[in-house]
């Protein structure tokens, strides 16, 4: 059914890729029950999930501070804020995947829940930071009012859907080699 | 002037035309959006999905108000809007007061990605700012500015307004004195007007008084009250002496009807508000003095335009301040503009910077072309350096020469400053004397000379022990300018006869160009 690999084989082949990568896959992959496992192999499974969420994490975390140190505008900050609400939407998918069983759904969404709010509240911090050595007051202010205004933690929202966010690039969705044919509004 | 129904109208075109960048430009942003959203949920446009963002509701659905994000920053919803113009076609976003959209700035340029990626799919950004936008992004679209509400609109505004609080209180207006605060009214935003005429409501629902005529012209004066601080404009706080002018008896009948034309409806009649008077003549004679007093007595704010402050050093400064100056006295009309001795900022029309030239020829434009109730009171002691185009007819109403004042106006002006520094009358043989050795004397020179007498009536304990004879002595001792520098006020007076209309009393039996005291009536068109 999930080819030779088995349900472990699968997942496992998954997470090796979906660590590395930023961008989510589309794959479908098997329900998984503590039952089918030896206790062992359970384990390993498990560790190999959080182990997944926990390397993805930490590349969602390099990338993120990338983009902050680019971000050149009030206006930049905050594009890269909400850009990286992606990459933990993503992480948050794969902890909600609904075939993990519920208590390990739980455990995993309290762990990404866990890592999102501080990175939010480090974000905070440093803006403490820089009040603390010196940085001219306005700066601070702008930085906190964008820091609150594009919150990382926005992403748990019950409602918030990866779908809001475009899905790639702005530039990219434009067909540079045609010029659009407008559809008038008129009844 | 765009009016919010022609607004509506060209908004609802460029919506049809799924245009990708509108911009539409206004001070009162809840008034555009209320626009907007007329034109989201009129049955034509239903197809069409509208969001809306503002900082502090964050991204919303028009027609039901949901929220869209949790976040309420617009960087988020331009990533929302960047999703939706990819995947549908003729979406509509709407961006209320986008920051950092003036210049080319991170901003600017993810707007105008975003609006050639909207246009890809026949999608709109609306963006709502009273800033320019940066023209790389207005060149993608096409820009709308809607002005503040008119006469016409503000009549809704003050209709609807008090028939709401007529619950509260008893309205005493007629459909006149409705139009007449909606005319007051015009310069100020939708919620300026709301708020001032909610101020006239409530001070007479305390005092348990129903809202009567009197209070149309208290609007203007608590219209004054917004603008705080007036670029280029002076505000000047009236004292009740300002009510007080002796003599000028051919002005104020003059400007008893320029004051009835000042207050009527003149909708419909092609006429406009009159523009006002310039008051040329001799020093000291009440020109200032009337310019406060026409304002205490119409009741009017009253603005002073001061030249030397609007001249700057930098090229093109003076034009700019001028301009803003005038826009500001527009929009706090009805008022009286005090311009004091108008001829040191109008003289410099051979100045080599040409700066002279272009402030002339833009107050003169102005005054000319615009319609607003601003009642101009110009002062000048100089008139031979004014340039000629700012006497001809339509430019000032009038030009009145304000001369010595005669004995019958001396008369009136001794009794005025009597009763302001000595609180009495002179016995009827002291004033007859008193008008004879003051022959020659400005209004000022009989206020100065009434003044000393009240200091010394005030040290020595009351004026029953001030000598009779040193009221005498001290106008006696008094020398005018006219005897001082009888050659200047001569080739004044000269000018003013042949040029002007007399603000005193007419004497009939003085013709035109005849030498000597006294003031003439020159028949000048129009009058």
């Amino acid at each position: 059914m999930w080819g030779d690999e088995g349900a472990y084989g699968t997942w496992a082949s998954y997470l090796d890729v979906w660590q590395k990568d930023l961008q989510p896959h589309d794959q479908v992959l098997p329900r998984l029950e503590q039952r089918d496992f030896t206790t062992d192999t359970w384990t390993r499974l498990v560790n190999r999930i959080f182990d997944a969420i926990g390397g993805r994490l930490r590349l969602w975390s390099d990338a993120f501070s990338q983009s902050m140190s680019r971000a050149d505008s009030e206006f930049g900050v905050g594009v890269a804020l909400t850009q990286a609400r992606v990459g933990l939407a993503a992480i948050l998918a794969l902890a909600d995947h609904p075939s993990l069983p519920d208590d390990l759904r739980l455990q995993l969404r309290e762990v990404v829940e866990r890592q999102i709010r501080s990175a939010q509240s480090q974000l905070e911090q440093q803006l403490d930071r820089m009040q603390q050595s010196g940085s001219p007051r306005s700066v601070v202010d702008a930085r906190r009012r964008t820091v609150r205004d594009n919150p990382l933690d926005a992403v748990l929202a019950a409602g918030w859907q990866a779908t809001q966010m475009a899905p790639a690039a702005v530039s990219s969705q434009v067909d540079l080699t045609k010029r659009p044919k407008r559809t008038f509004a008129i009844d | 002037m765009t009016d919010y129904e022609g607004a509506r109208q060209e908004f609802d075109q460029l919506i049809a035309a799924r245009t990708p960048v509108i911009v539409l430009r206004t001070i009162e942003q809840a008034r555009a959006m209320r626009l907007v959203k007329e034109v989201a949920t009129n049955p034509t446009r239903l197809g069409l999905p509208f969001w809306m963002h503002t900082r502090t509701t964050g991204l919303r659905d028009i027609r039901t108000n949901a929220a869209v994000l949790d976040d309420r920053g617009i960087n988020g919803a331009l990533d929302f809007a960047a999703a939706q113009f990819s995947s549908r076609a003729q979406a509509n976003v709407v961006l209320v007061d986008p920051a950092d959209v003036t210049d080319d700035t991170d901003a600017a340029r993810h707007l105008a990605e975003l609006a050639r990626l909207a246009e890809e799919n026949s999608g709109s950004i609306v963006l709502i700012t009273d800033k320019p936008v940066w023209s790389q992004l207005q060149r993608q679209g096409m820009g709308i500015t809607l002005d503040l509400p008119s006469a016409d609109e503000m009549y809704q505004v003050v209709y609807e307004t008090l028939e709401t609080q007529s619950q509260v209180v008893k309205i005493d207006w007629t459909q006149e004195d409705a139009r007449q605060a909606a005319e007051f009214l015009v310069g100020v935003s939708e919620v300026e007007a709301t708020n001032l005429l909610s101020k006239v409501v409530v001070a007479r629902a305390i005092a348990h008084e129903p809202v009567d005529k009197s209070d149309v012209t208290k609007l203007a004066s608590y219209k004054d009250q917004i603008f705080g601080d007036l670029a280029g404009l002076e505000r000047v706080h009236l004292k009740a002496d300002d009510y007080s002018v002796g003599g000028l008896t051919g002005l104020r009948t003059w400007l008893q009807r320029k004051h009835e034309i000042m207050n009527r409806d003149l909708r419909g009649t092609n006429l406009r508000p009159p523009r006002g008077v310039l008051l040329v003549g001799v020093p000291g004679c009440g020109k200032s003095l009337s310019a406060k007093a026409i304002a205490a007595e119409w009741t009017l704010p009253l603005y002073r335009l001061d030249f030397a402050s609007i001249l700057g050093q930098y090229v093109g400064q003076s034009e700019g301040r001028l301009r803003e100056a005038l826009e500001t006295a527009d929009r706090v009309s009805p008022c009286i503009l005090w311009i004091d001795e108008i001829e040191k900022g109008l003289a410099g029309q051979n100045d080599s910077s040409g700066v002279g030239r272009r402030i002339i020829g833009q107050f003169l434009f102005w005054l000319q072309e615009s319609t607003s109730r601003v009642f101009i009171v110009a002062t000048a002691n100089d008139v031979r350096s004014l340039p000629p185009e700012l006497l001809r007819k339509g430019r000032f109403n009038e030009i009145f020469f304000v001369d010595l004042p005669d004995e019958d106006d001396r008369e009136e002006i001794i009794n005025l400053y009597y009763r302001r520094y000595l609180k009495g009358s002179p016995d009827p043989k002291a004033l007859a004397r008193l008008v004879e050795c003051s022959d020659g004397f400005a209004g000022a020179d009989i206020e100065s000379a009434l003044h000393n007498i009240g200091e010394e009536a005030f040290l020595n304990g009351g004026m029953d022990k001030v000598p009779p004879e040193f009221v005498f002595e001290e106008f006696a001792n008094t020398v005018p300018l006219s005897r001082t520098n009888p050659e200047q006020i001569e080739d004044i007076r000269a000018w003013g006869r042949e040029r002007a209309v007399p603000a005193g009393r007419v004497h009939v039996d003085e013709a035109p160009g005849q030498q000597g005291r006294g003031r003439r009536l020159l028949v000048l068109d129009g009058v």
